[in-house]
């Protein structure tokens, strides 16, 4: 009988999901540079996080029998990293800076974000692009 | 993570809780099911953002309305203006020539009053 060979023990246990949503269009429903803020969102995440794997969307998984079979608009790229309670309270502020320059630069008027089960948003009234 | 790591996460960020989520799974899956609620989601803001553009026009509108209505008033005002000081001039004209006919009167004693009334 073969012997049983030792499971590799992971150099690192992550227990919080972070969900970040790249969009394909800015609030007027026109495009915007999504390939830019997926490489943007990677290279962040990567260095803040140490890792995310980016979902590309999925063209025409979306058909939307609600709208009498209409593509949606926004076909957002997912990008999901795996972190802990403790490395996202040290670096929120990282974090919220790079989604409110996503919101701002792509003309969003919400970003959002999933923490485990959670979907938050940062919001982004129209008033602040008057006012900006 | 707890509730409570979350809800501190959120309120450190300034971020709003818009809900929480079905269990989906994690990988391909999880984010194809995520990728439809945020497209959801997004309509239902850009529907509340076309809404409010569409209260603002009105408002716009109404603006517009009424400052059109006033430059209408301040032109009717100036016109009206216009109208009393030719009146004045004309009326100011139709004394000066009653005061000649006046001043011409004794000249023309002895002839018969154009309205005396007499007769009647």
């Amino acid at each position: 009988m073969a012997e049983t060979v030792p499971s590799p023990t992971p150099s690192k246990v992550e227990s919080a999901l972070l969900v970040l949503f790249l969009p394909s269009v800015n609030r007027a429903s026109e495009p915007v540079d999504q390939d830019l803020w997926v490489g943007r969102a990677l290279e962040f995440l990567g260095e803040t996080f140490g890792g995310a794997t980016a979902f590309p969307k999925g063209r025409g998984v979306w058909r939307d029998d609600a709208r009498g079979g209409s593509l949606v608009f926004d076909e957002p790229v997912v990008i999901q990293t795996y972190t802990n309670p403790k490395a996202l309270e040290d670096h929120h502020g990282d974090l919220l800076a790079f989604l409110v320059r996503l919101g701002r630069e792509t003309e969003q008027g919400a970003v959002g974000f999933v923490l485990d089960r959670v979907y938050m948003e940062i919001p982004f009234p129209i008033e602040d692009e008057k006012a900006s | 993570m707890t509730n409570a790591e979350i809800e501190k996460i959120a309120r450190l960020m300034g971020a709003k809780i818009a809900g929480e989520l079905p269990d989906v799974g994690h990988g391909a899956t999880g984010a194809t099911h995520l990728a439809r609620f945020y497209q959801l989601r997004m309509e239902e803001l850009r529907t509340q953002d076309q809404a409010k553009g569409s209260t603002d026009a009105n408002v716009s509108a109404t603006e517009t309305s009424k400052k059109r209505a006033g430059e209408e008033l301040a032109t009717a005002v100036a016109e009206a203006e216009n109208a009393v000081e030719k009146l004045n001039r004309a009326m100011a004209a139709a004394k000066r020539f009653l005061g000649l006919l006046a001043s011409e009167k004794p000249a023309a004693s002895g002839s018969t009053p154009v309205s005396s009334g007499a007769g009647r």
